[in-house]
């Protein structure tokens, strides 16, 4: 899994092959020239001032000063390019992701949580990028360690060879203590999530912590989690009290070492000082990419493991979308026909052989009691979900074969639950055909009966809204809701009982807004009030995924007990008998 | 027309101006606490500083005393000198990092804590004001941007601005002319730093209200994904999304040009400083007038001098967000709550007030520059009267019962119980005599059980039983799937609008209030949940004063009394019966209710 997983961060990262090679190139020159470096000191010292020739000094010196300039636009190649990578990947990651969550069906959205989407597009995929970014620096860092090793066992063999042997030793702790630093982060971040959720709810809450006067008790809670996240914390911090001293403390060891033996040898006249000054100015280099080496290791991992979340969703299979050979829905008159339509989840039957036809420019209630199978019927139709057996079938095409695009530009529908945009009121209107006039959208809230409370707000269509901006009512964002419906001039028209939370005189205006919306459409309606089935031509009478009874409101309402038992409840008609 | 995507996000203009004087106004009582400890750490710190500055000078002694004057015993000494150096430094740095480290997890746990007790002690104006996004980042990511500064890059930040000015001390009293000459590239270093840190400011800023914008509008997507499923917008969602993309991309770049840049310059001017000191070093040695050691350990302090400031980019970013951090918790911290108890409340004792509301002349502005949303509103509520408000979206219903929490306080005129002013009031009697019900039903995560609790801790399992059982939902609870137990919550089962707002009303009762506030819910709810809830709103509502912001007919005509509401004003109060004989506007309305298409 973690190879497989490895193998594809590999192949990603490659997919910018000329910005990865610039980047390694520039890498490359850096490594040389901070090789080169210590040995033009080197130079100078042997050849201009242990030599007493003043006259090579400068020339000497300059070849310092070039080395140094070429590092430096090694490294700043290095840099930018290492960085234009790993920004080039993380656009693309999540752009793709982005595109791929959009085609993922309804079933995949409902059972993943916001934030855990969120977390992965955010955390994860930073995580991802900045570990690539760093891979050129990675590779200098170690090619600085071979090519180091070779130059001192050119220079002293017994020196390198210590040199050479704690090497790995070092980055071997480095990556045993990243390793155990990594469960450590991943608790920290649970804890975190806590702290955020105790946050987020008692925000959202605030009216009933403070009616309830428990605002010390939500503190309460909070501080826990907080203390929680303080005592992981301080585990990462006394494994980093560790580490970080361990590797100033082993390259400052190893430069002792160097010091003492070397300067042994060089008193015995085995090596002379200039090579002595090359080993010392090595040795204070050798922190750097130790360390670096050992960080590669654990952020690799966590690389990898980040990668695996990312890929889970990239992976997943959209359960619904266009068949091969798929044909566009011709725009006709809007004739919908359930044929034998059974749908069937977590083994238990929602709709039972259904079978049903509604005529173009009819329209059709859906009423019967929770979990009858109401908004399974709505929901086929946008092909949210596909039925188990049967199928739907608009003007005589069945919508399994046609792309799901042309489907549901065909459609409109208000949900039960309104979402706006964080955009203009105008854009939200335009939601379904962004290109719509000025003019038409305006038609359009007229119609929904919209446009004068639009008309009042701040900046009239120009208001900003949802979460982002100013709050509308319930109505208010209902009407907005069937603005944009009538807008997409659908054939046709899908209302999940988008009545409640209103109060009469709203709830009034909206029902004249829907009778707008419905006329000449085919329209079908989830009912749950007797005020939305009378909106429709006929009702069809639902009870555990079959239809029971067909008809108008009126005579169902007249002819059957249970029908008016179910909108009863919800009705105030019974009551006003009783009250008035 | 203007998109708006990640509106809101403005932050103060440059995180570095005044280096952040208030930022560290409201970080020091965080870090007061535990001054002891951080002094503790200082001085370890330091005594870090100066053993890894003695190094080189045991180097140096090395060499002069021992290579170069052919002394071995001499060369062991200074090389030992130099571990011991070494091994007290890792001690110093171990303990300064575990001290500092301790102190830095307190004081941000403490500011973290101390932020939320802070916000949710604000009044309930400042939340209907602020998106609460903004508020929950407060004591989340601007409290985890200012952990990295507190707990590893300040210790390192000082020790480095300690390591150079010491370094650079000993490069003078070594050899004062080549120390300056080694030095001649610190003014350099000095005006590309400052330039690179006005730069960067803009910059980091710059990419984070970048990278907020990109999340703002993939949670947004994600939230209203079927609506964008529905209406077929994925395309031209996707191309907007790529346009926020770039442009986050776009303002990356520019960080890292910049981090690129400054890196490449110290690196050429540490450079420089180091061939300065070879040329006139060298040419003193072959003078004679300089040390072979001397030379070398210049040499290598240089290197090591340069090493910190190489660090300096990195160190940057941190501040930056750190300090833009700082300055967003400090903007919460000084925001001052508006309701508050008076010196000496009048409180009720342990029992709950009877139950008398009184409002007298009451006008109300949410805001000063704002119109009234209620006028010279006179209303009296008997003790156990159940009233219900009536009228259109927005004519004050809501502001009449937030006034009555105390959620606000009226801008002029009274409002009483049972004779007292609420703003005299006792917070615990004011809160042990009124519930309120939200009409969402707003429920914690949680079991049902811990929901019940919430309005009243230490209540017994029976106990809560029982009220359940008297509001008829006890047989509901125990048919959802772990009954009493059953976890309510995103991650728990799904309850329908009607069954939060059953469990809501238990929670209300736990308290046994006097008086009830219930913003009834209208949403769709199955005929069994409805009955339910109707039933277990009569049995609440007996034997308690209760004002109900009516929805439904059926609550209306069953209220002792009715009170109209339009424009901010009572324009009608009275019985059901008296009401439509009166043929005001509740006749209007009734009527309009019974002309709903409904046979009857």
């Amino acid at each position: 899994m973690f190879r497989t997983n490895l193998k594809r961060l590999i192949r990603i990262y490659f997919l910018e092959p000329r910005l990865v090679a610039t980047a390694f190139a520039g890498a490359s020159l850096a490594l040389v020239m901070s090789v080169a470096g210590p040995l033009a000191v080197r130079n100078v010292i042997r050849n201009a001032i242990e030599a007493g020739r003043r006259d090579l000094l400068l020339p000497l010196v300059g070849i310092v000063m070039g080395a140094t300039t070429l590092k430096a636009i090694g490294v700043y190649i290095r840099k930018r390019y290492a960085g234009r990578t790993s920004i080039a990947l993380e656009v693309r990651m999540r752009g793709s992701l982005y595109d791929h969550v959009h085609g993922l069906d309804m079933a995949f959205h409902d059972a993943m949580p916001t934030g855990q989407l969120m977390s992965r597009v955010s955390s994860d995929m930073q995580r991802i990028s900045h570990t690539m970014g760093a891979i050129p620096f990675f590779f200098a860092m170690a090619m600085y360690l071979v090519v180091v090793s070779v130059i001192l066992f050119t220079v002293d063999v017994p020196l390198a060879a210590l040199v050479v042997v704690a090497l790995p030793l070092m980055a071997r702790l480095a990556v045993v203590f990243s390793r155990r630093l990594d469960p450590v982060v991943r608790r920290t971040q649970q804890h975190l999530g806590e702290v955020t959720s105790v946050a987020e709810e008692t925000v959202a809450g605030i009216r009933v912590v403070k009616a309830f006067g428990r605002e010390d008790f939500q503190v309460e809670r909070l501080g826990h989690h907080a203390a929680m996240v303080q005592e992981q914390a301080m585990k990462a911090i006394n494994i980093r009290a560790v580490l970080q001293p361990m590797f100033d403390f082993l390259p400052a060891l190893i430069l002792a070492v160097v010091v003492w033996m070397g300067g042994l040898r060089v008193i015995g006249g085995q090596m002379n000082f200039a090579d002595f000054v090359l080993f010392a100015l090595y040795a204070t280099q050798l922190g750097t990419p130790v360390r670096a080496i050992g960080w590669l290791v654990g952020d690799l991992q966590q690389a990898v493991s980040a990668s695996s979340r990312i890929f889970e969703v990239l992976d997943t299979k959209p359960g619904i979308e266009d068949r091969p050979g798929a044909t566009t829905l011709a725009a006709q008159t809007g004739h919908i026909f359930y044929d034998s339509v059974r749908f069937e989840k977590d083994s238990q039957t929602i709709l039972d052989d259904v079978s049903l036809e509604v005529p173009a420019g009819t329209s059709l209630a859906f009423v019967g009691p929770t979990g009858s199978g109401k908004s399974t019927l709505l929901r086929l139709i946008l092909r949210f979900i596909e039925p188990t057996s049967g199928r739907i079938l608009i003007d005589a095409t069945d919508i399994a074969s046609v792309t799901l695009h042309s489907l549901r530009i065909q459609t409109a529908t208000v949900f039960e639950e309104t979402f706006l945009f964080s955009d203009t009121i105008a854009n939200n209107i335009a939601f379904g055909r962004p290109d719509a006039a000025g003019e038409d959208i305006v038609e359009a809230a007229v119609l929904a009966q919209a446009h004068e409370f639009i008309e009042d707000l701040p900046e009239g269509y120009d208001t900003v809204v949802g979460e982002q901006g100013y709050t509308l009512s319930g109505g208010q964002r209902q009407r907005v809701a069937i603005s944009r419906a009538i807008l997409m001039k659908p054939r046709i028209l899908l209302l999940d009982d988008a009545t409640s939370a209103v109060d009469a005189e709203v709830e009034h205006l909206i029902r004249r807004g829907l009778q707008e919306a419905m006329k000449g459409r085919t329209t079908l309606i989830v009912a749950r009030r007797p005020q939305s089935a009378a909106l429709a031509d006929r009702v069809a009478f639902m009870d555990s995924g079959r239809i029971v009874a067909i008809g108008t409101h009126e005579e169902l309402w007249d002819r059957i007990p249970a029908y008016r038992a179910t909108l009863d409840a919800n009705a105030d008609a019974a009551l006003l008998k009783a009250g008035g | 027309m203007r998109s708006a995507y990640g509106m809101g996000m403005k932050y103060s203009a440059d995180p570095f101006r005044k280096l952040g004087k208030r930022e560290i106004k409201t970080l020091m009582p965080f870090l007061r606490p535990y001054r002891k400890p951080a002094i503790g750490a200082a001085v370890l710190v330091v005594t870090t500083t100066a053993l890894k500055l003695s190094g080189p000078v045991f180097l140096q002694r090395a060499i002069d005393l021992g290579i170069k004057a052919n002394d071995r015993s001499s060369l062991t000494l200074n090389g030992i000198m130099f571990v011991i150096a070494a091994v007290s430094a890792f001690f110093t740095l171990r303990f300064s990092t575990l001290l500092m480290g301790s102190v830095g997890q307190r004081a941000l746990k403490d500011m973290r804590v101390g932020a939320f007790r802070h916000l949710v002690g604000l009044s309930l104006g400042f939340f209907e004001r602020e998106r609460s996004g903004k508020l929950v980042a407060r004591v989340t990511t601007d409290v985890e941007a200012v952990e990295r500064l507190v707990t590893e890059d300040l210790i390192r930040l000082v020790t480095e601005i300690l390591f150079l000015f010491g370094a650079a001390v000993l490069l003078l009293v070594l050899d004062l002319r080549l120390g300056l000459a080694a030095l001649s590239v610190v003014p350099l270093m000095a005006i590309g730093t400052f330039i690179f840190r006005r730069a960067a400011g803009r910059a980091y800023q710059e990419l984070r209200e970048r990278v907020a914008r990109v999340l703002t509008f993939l949670h947004e997507t994600l939230q209203g994904v079927s609506v964008v499923q529905a209406f077929s917008r994925e395309t031209a969602n996707s191309a907007r999304f790529d346009s926020v993309n770039d442009d986050w991309a776009e303002a990356k770049f520019g960080t890292q040009r910049l981090e690129a840049s400054y890196f490449s310059l110290m690196e050429i001017l540490g450079g420089l400083g180091t061939a300065a000191v070879l040329v006139y070093g060298g040419s003193r040695f072959i003078r004679g007038d300089l040390e072979i050691g001397t030379l070398t350990s210049f040499i290598v302090y240089l290197a090591l001098f340069f090493e910190p400031v190489h660090h300096m980019s990195e160190r940057f970013a941190t501040l930056a967000s750190a300090l833009a951090g700082l300055s967003r918790i400090a903007h919460l911290l000084e925001e001052t709550p508006q309701i508050l108890e008076v010196a000496k409340p009048v409180d009720f004792g342990g029992s709950a007030a009877s139950g008398l509301i009184e409002l007298k002349g009451v006008e109300f502005k949410y805001r000063p520059e704002l119109h009234p949303a209620l006028h010279d509103v006179t209303l009296t509520v008997q003790p156990g009267e159940t009233l219900a408000l009536v009228g259109p979206t927005g004519a004050g219903k809501s502001t009449i019962v937030k006034l009555m929490a105390r959620f606000y306080d009226v801008t002029a005129g009274s409002l009483r119980m049972d004779g007292v002013d609420v703003k005299n009031l006792a917070f615990s009697s004011l809160r042990s005599s009124v519930a309120l019900v939200p009409q969402e039903g707003f429920l914690f995560a949680g079991t049902v059980r811990d929901n019940v609790r919430f309005a009243k801790p230490g209540a017994s399992d029976s106990e809560i039983e029982n009220i359940c059982r008297e509001l008829g939902i006890d047989e509901f609870i125990r048919s959802l799937p772990d009954g009493y137990d059953t976890q309510v919550s995103e991650r728990g089962a799904r309850l329908a609008a009607g069954q939060k707002q059953l469990i809501a009303l238990a929670r209300a009762l736990a308290s046994n209030p006097s008086i009830i506030l219930l913003d009834e819910a209208t949403s769709s709810l199955d005929s069994a949940t409805e009955a339910r809830l109707d039933s277990a709103f009569r049995r609440a509502l007996k034997g308690r004063t209760s004002v109900v912001i009516a929805h439904r007919l059926s609550t209306v005509i069953g209220a002792d009394r009715i009170a109209v509401v339009d424009h901010g004003r009572v324009v009608e109060n009275g019985s059901h019966a008296e009401l439509v004989e009166h043929g005001g506007r509740y006749a209007a309305l009734y009527k309009s209710w019974l002309a709903t298409p409904i046979p009857a």
